[in-house]
């Protein structure tokens, strides 16, 4: 039996392809959310439309997003498959933990919750779900 | 749960990659199984049995037997 791990239409192949999209797509959410609060934040008093369209691409950008990551999930074998939903489920656990503490301390007057300690939830998020992922290096 | 699955693929001079590419799973999870790390599924382990020519009895024991 040779080899054909990396060949069109194979199992691999097919992983790999999917792969890459979910990545290319997570990135491009990203990126749209990076570059839409930036922009917003260098516009003086942003118009109400302006607001709308910066959400509107979010959502359009997002629900591809989960598409292609279902899509995705779909097709990776059963092992990676766990993995990666063990890793998602940590991440939402993470986050409600997170985020319950963060509303905690704020309705105790400890600390003030503003975009910066919200769009650190975003970063924390992907930095839980890759380090659930890297379980699959370990085979 | 213990396996025969690397003694079969190597009677066959199958690499785990092989192995992988014939079972449509990643070389990750052959070595998994391999190594009794992961349990495969029902349908899977059907079609790694009728890939060997095997029962899954014939392949997969419990640790204990």
């Amino acid at each position: 039996m040779r080899s054909r791990t990396h060949k069109p239409g194979t199992f691999a192949a097919r992983e790999l392809r999917n792969s890459f999209w979910a990545v290319v797509s997570s990135l491009a959410w990203g990126l749209s959310i990076a570059l839409s609060s930036a922009g917003l934040a260098n516009v003086q008093e942003p118009k109400l439309l302006l607001v709308i369209l910066v959400l509107l691409i979010n959502l359009g950008i997002g629900i591809a997003a989960m598409m292609v990551h279902i899509h995705w999930l779909k097709n990776v074998d059963e092992m990676i498959r766990k993995i990666w939903l063990e890793s998602m489920a940590m991440t939402f656990g993470v986050l409600w933990i997170v985020l319950g503490s963060l509303l905690v301390l704020a309705r105790a007057d400890l600390i003030d919750i503003d975009h910066e300690e919200i769009g650190l939830l975003f970063v924390l998020a992907a930095a839980g779900f890759a380090t659930g992922g890297f379980r699959t290096l370990k085979y | 749960m213990k396996n025969r699955l690397k003694v079969l693929r190597a009677e066959r001079n199958w690499t785990q990659a092989d192995l992988a590419a014939e079972l449509e799973v990643s070389r990750q999870t052959v070595n998994a199984i391999e190594k009794g790390k992961f349990d495969p599924s029902l349908p899977l382990a059907f079609k790694i049995a009728k890939l060997f020519g095997l029962s899954i009895e014939n392949i997969f024991q419990e640790d204990g037997e």
